[in-house]
């Protein structure tokens, strides 16, 4: 077999069992030159580029973003694509075998992995022999927690500070993950955000004429519809610019924010939104909730949403100032509701309202942009088209 | 049906927090508009607790259309079948 160099994840933090692949530098089967950056890793604490040992062509064998061990190969560059990809079928073919096919898991323990981001062979690789139970998964969590505990506790504090605080433990993984991809979006844009106030009485109606029909459609379902349809009209929104480059989604695929019980954050999909009627994205929402809610939602399966909506219906919660994940500009927080008193044609009337905040990124639109657009789904929401 | 409707009232009154007097109003004909907190977040997770009390798995992409007892009683049904 013609020569083929693996592509190893390297150790980033000496604590770290594993590492987040953010992002591929070169695409699939692209030609690299030794020296040159692949790809970025990062952990809760740092990010490295992880660079080609020599020249060739590049195969990936995991996609980003998706957490990877240290040391495992997430991709061989060969003098040929053939080469490389030979190679990783060669290495993977033992792996299988010996394993005896697969590596097997109970749907408890399957749902469980997938819940917290970690990979079953990294489970299977920690002493658990045969099928691997969701207490496995625990255990395997538990020692994680205890090693980024003491990193936890191994981490300095001004002096100052310490005699007034007291170590409660490490921020769970998943809380990590969420701010790791906060941070990296944040770095990236500016961030900028306008107001405008949404008279619901309209959205109110065709609620109660589907809870009368036994259809669960809520004030978000109506949302994500309405940007569907406003968004095609504001394409900067639905772009996002990295490293001087301007890119944009090819499809209106709308995300909203799904909180477990527990305090967990999703950010699931309606994939091609613009497409869908009301009951249709209302059944997408709440099937993909239900999902996210019974555990084992993959990681690709919350990708590639152009916008998100962030509904925070609590108490009396008046602006919502929510921060786009990475590789979108913009999102739209959506108040608690509340009254408001009008005067129509002489008389006081109450009327229902939310305000939508929308924070976007303002190297790519100005205000008045991002006001429009709100001007034009707030339209929408108070006169849906029949 | 009876039993359905008993244990649908008693997953209702422990997610929605119903009093004893609203629990007992609740049958067949009851729909999510009737239904004080009966709202798309509570409907999953009285979804997860029918599912739970039951020992049955609901379809995903049906669940939009249960807001209603007896549309739940149905998809009960069917799910015994």
């Amino acid at each position: 077999m013609e020569q083929v160099t693996p592509l190893v994840v390297p150790q980033v933090n000496v604590n770290d069992d594993t590492v987040l692949l953010v992002r591929w530098s070169v695409e699939q089967y692209g030609q690299v030159a030794a020296g040159d950056t692949v790809c970025e890793v990062e952990t809760s604490k740092a990010s490295a580029e992880v660079t080609a040992d020599r020249g060739g062509v590049l195969v990936q064998s995991a996609a980003a973003p998706v957490r990877v061990r240290i040391g495992e190969e997430i991709g061989a560059i060969g003098p040929t694509r053939e080469a490389a990809a030979a190679y990783l079928q060669a290495r993977a073919a033992p792996k299988t075998a010996a394993a005896d096919g697969t590596v097997k898991a109970t749907a408890k323990a399957m749902a469980r992995a997938s819940q917290e981001g970690v990979s079953l062979e990294a489970v299977a690789r920690s002493g658990v022999h045969g099928t691997i139970k969701e207490s496995d998964v625990e255990k395997f969590l538990a020692g994680q927690a205890a090693r980024a505990q003491t990193t936890a506790g191994q981490a300095r504090i001004p002096p100052g500070l310490a005699k007034y605080v007291e170590l409660t433990g490490a921020v769970p993984a998943f809380d990590a993950a969420v701010a790791a991809n906060l941070r990296r979006s944040t770095d990236h844009l500016i961030l900028a955000s306008v107001d405008a106030d949404c008279r619901l009485t309209a959205a109110h109606g065709i609620i109660r004429q589907a809870l009368a029909g036994g259809r669960m459609v809520s004030l978000v379902h109506l949302i994500v519809a309405a940007t569907s349809r406003v968004l095609p009209r504001f394409p900067r929104l639905m772009s996002f610019a990295y490293e001087g480059v301007l890119y944009r989604y090819r499809a209106v695929d709308v995300a909203f924010v799904a909180r477990t019980p527990d305090g967990r954050l999703y950010t699931p999909v309606v994939r091609s939104a613009d497409r869908a009627d009301l009951d249709g994205i209302a059944r997408v929402c709440q099937a993909e909730t239900l999902r996210i809610m019974r555990g084992g939602v993959k990681v690709e399966e919350l990708e590639g949403a152009c916008f998100t909506i962030s509904h925070v219906p609590v108490g009396r919660t008046t602006r919502v100032v929510a921060l786009p994940s990475f590789g979108q500009s913009a999102i739209l927080g959506v108040s608690a509701e509340r009254p408001s008193i009008e005067l129509v044609d002489g008389a006081v009337v109450e009327r229902p309202l939310v305000t939508l905040t929308l924070s976007y990124d303002h190297s790519l639109c100005d205000g008045v942009y991002a006001a429009s657009f709100l001007a034009e789904l707030t339209s929408h929401l108070e006169r849906p088209a029949p | 049906m009876s039993t359905s409707l008993t244990g649908i009232r008693r997953c209702m009154q422990t997610v929605l927090h119903l009093s004893d007097e609203e629990t007992a109003r609740i049958g067949p004909e009851t729909t999510a508009m009737l239904v004080p907190g009966w709202n798309s977040l509570a409907h999953v997770q009285l979804m997860l607790e029918l599912e739970r009390a039951f020992g049955v798995t609901f379809d995903a992409d049906e669940i939009a259309a249960l807001a209603s007892v007896g549309a739940i009683i149905a998809a009960l049904e069917r799910s015994r079948t």
